[in-house]
């Protein structure tokens, strides 16, 4: 069996990547087009939005090629080879198999270290096992392949820290309060960044949301699609001495919130703790409210600061991660080697036995009288002389198996006459 | 008493590795070593209390390595509630620092006093020994609190240190003025009644100076426009304070413990 990769990633320009992509219904159909033209042959799809990839088991004689997959795809997809070819690689082997462990873990992604990825791949697999193209190299390749994700997931920081916006803003809120269901959230604006970032913020459930937008229509529409409450634009302030909670995105020219004023606002709320999340471009609130006791304000520049630290903090944990790719790799090796050479050797082993059950029968009963304490030690001693002749040649198969030759299987099947049991 | 600092030291050098080294190992090493610890701690304060047949607290060299247990006790229950909890690096030191002071503190017990007396004194002592533990506590926490909203105001969502949110930090530390200031208070009236308030005094005075700061401490933490930064700040002033009064036999040069109640003085 030879382990083969072929695809494209999100280096691959969107045009492209939109065009190749598989849907769940073209999986089904694929997998088995290409079931039918490579007889014995093991398939997966994996399909996302950043990246189309093949990977194929091919059976002792039978040979996939990249180019036949290739072909598969153009004609699959109904785009011409030229399109494509040019951003398309090809991994083979040892290397197929580090790069699905590497997909798995997010090292290969456009936003290193995501684990939504992980999630696809598991979809993929389940749509290969339930069209019945992935045998036991394929399952044996991705269920090791989810082992080195979560392994990576929880021994290095490489998923950790936030990218988005919305997730970095709940991150900060939860390290300003602990308990949320006496909390008020007010939203100042209704753009689609607000939405974005109040539905994650949804999470933590609020006491009360409230939305307040220059047009109040909008926040109308904003407020029913969260379930909270608009509020008078004109009295933003009595809105702000309630809040604890502020996300604002207002689409204003200039801070519509000044320190002086906030400090006003401060006072009436007796100091209680703030927790200000501007994410307008330019700035709602005034940089210097950030100054003020008990005033805790994010804006878009601490974002990037977010993502600066989660990108550095990611790219440290590559060596370690993919030390543990490494690991597994050899790992995975070894198993599959036990799938290729488990049943010759079952076989070889049966055989012998075949052979030690028919000589004893024949011996037993010439032995007249002979007590059972004594035939047990004949029967072990047979056994032991099987073991030991067959120690060597056994070792040498896994060894040369493990190393990705299987010329000796061969041989050794033609040698001892054993049969393949698919064959059988 | 090797063995316990020794232990509390491992687990300090294990909750710093955690700044480089963040790993599981590193953070079962620091709560195993301080668990060693504290069951050696113990025994040693058991012995030395079943030996005597009382509580081991009637000297400076006693109440100072019974609150470092207490210390130490505290940092365990923190560290078991949120094992990622980074309060060894505030709250350690304090217990390393207490048991270095006692080392250099005479170990021999006060003299005879009657039993009614020694009653009172030891729950003089005993009011003023759990009120000061709190009262460091709060001051620990509200140095996680400084150094919590410097990491908010940074950007620093899930660093090295990793502290809880300043709601709930404030709240511990809410929690904990509230229990300190009865104690203390407590400790200071028995005070008053041993006849034990001398203005000569230094330990005295100063344990009245600290104690006029948590009362304003208190003060403040009741009306709800003083808290967050500036409540954090006056605790760590008021933490000092008691720890001072508290070490006040070392510092001062004067000898509190083994001074009789007054009334025992003249007889």
């Amino acid at each position: 069996m030879r382990i083969l990769c072929v695809g494209l990633n999100w280096k691959t320009p969107i045009g492209v990547r939109e065009r190749i992509s598989f849907d769940r219904d073209s999986e089904c159909t694929g997998l088995k087009r290409l079931r039918e033209q490579y007889k014995g042959g093991e398939f997966a799809i994996l399909s996302t939005c950043n990246r189309t990839e093949i990977f194929a088991a091919s059976p002792d004689g039978v040979t996939i090629a990249r180019d036949d997959l290739a072909r598969f795809v153009s004609e699959s997809r109904d785009i011409s080879l030229d399109e494509f070819f040019p951003y398309l690689y090809a991994h083979e082997g040892r290397p197929a198999a580090s790069h699905l462990f590497e997909v798995a873990a997010g090292l290969d992604s456009l936003v290193l270290g995501e684990v939504q990825i992980l999630g696809q791949v598991k979809e993929a697999y389940q749509i290969a096992v339930e069209s019945g193209a992935a045998g036991p190299v394929l399952h044996a390749l991705f269920q090791k392949s989810f082992n080195v994700a979560k392994r990576i997931q929880t021994e290095t920081g490489l998923s950790k820290g936030r990218f988005s916006i919305a997730s970095a803003a709940v991150d900060y809120i939860k390290g300003v309060f602990e308990v949320f269901r006496d909390k008020t959230i007010l939203i100042i604006g209704a753009g689609k960044m607000a939405e974005l970032t109040m539905k994650h913020l949804a999470e933590l459930e609020p006491a009360r949301v409230i939305v307040t937008n220059r047009n109040p229509d909008r926040a109308k529409q904003l407020a029913e699609k969260l379930g909270g409450q608009t509020w008078d634009f004109k009295r933003l302030h009595d809105a702000l001495v309630d809040a604890d909670i502020v996300i604002s995105s207002t689409a204003a020219e200039d801070p519509i919130i000044h320190a002086s004023e906030f400090a006003q606002v401060m006072k009436a709320r007796k100091q209680r703790l703030i927790a200000i999340v501007d994410i307008a471009v330019p700035r709602d609130f005034d940089s210097a409210i950030a100054e003020l006791p008990n005033v805790l304000l994010w804006n878009i520049d601490d974002l990037e600061k977010v993502r600066n630290q989660t990108v550095r903090a990611r790219k440290s944990e590559m060596r370690s991660a993919l030390s543990i790719v490494e690991e597994e790799l050899e790992k995975f090796e070894a198993s599959l080697a036990a799938i290729k050479t488990g049943p010759i050797i079952t076989q070889l082993d049966r055989e012998y036995q075949r052979i030690i059950d028919d000589e004893l029968a024949w011996l037993f009963p010439q032995l007249n009288g002979l007590p059972d304490v004594e035939k047990d030690k004949i029967r072990h001693f047979a056994h032991r002389i099987k073991n030991k002749l067959l120690h060597t040649p056994k070792t040498a198969l896994r060894d040369h198996s493990k190393e990705g030759h299987h010329t000796l299987l061969e041989n050794v099947q033609r040698l001892f006459g054993l049969t393949r049991e698919d064959d059988e | 008493m090797i063995c316990f600092t020794a232990s509390y030291a491992v687990s300090m050098g294990a909750e710093l590795l955690r700044f480089v080294w963040p790993t599981r190992l590193v953070r079962w090493v620091a709560t195993g070593a301080a668990l060693a610890g504290l069951t050696a701690h113990t025994l040693y304060l058991m012995n030395r209390g079943l030996s005597d047949g009382r509580l081991p607290i009637s000297n400076q060299f006693e109440s100072l390595i019974c609150v470092s247990w207490l210390i130490a006790l505290v940092y365990l229950y923190l560290t078991i509630r949120d094992r990622r909890l980074s309060a060894g690096i505030f709250v350690l030191p304090v217990s390393l620092i207490l048991i270095g002071v006692a080392t250099l503190l005479p170990k021999s017990t006060a003299a005879n006093i009657d039993a009614g007396t020694s009653i009172i004194i030891t729950a003089h002592g005993l009011f003023f020994l759990v009120g000061t533990v709190v009262v460091v506590i709060a001051s620990a926490v509200s140095i996680m609190y400084l150094v919590k909203l410097r990491q908010l105001r940074r950007g620093i969502f899930a660093g090295a240190v990793r502290l809880p949110s300043l709601e709930r930090l404030d709240r511990m530390n809410q929690v904990s003025i509230y229990i300190a200031w009865p104690l203390l208070t407590m400790g200071l009236a028995i005070g008053l009644m041993l006849q034990k308030l001398r203005f000569d005094d230094p330990k005295v005075v100063s344990t009245l100076v600290a104690w006029l700061i948590l009362t304003i401490l208190a003060h403040y933490r009741y009306r709800p426009e003083h808290r967050g930064q500036r409540v954090a700040i006056l605790t760590i002033i008021a933490g000092a304070a008691v720890l001072v009064s508290f070490l006040g036999d070392p510092i001062f040069g004067t000898a509190h413990f083994q001074t009789p109640p007054r009334e025992e003085a003249r007889s």
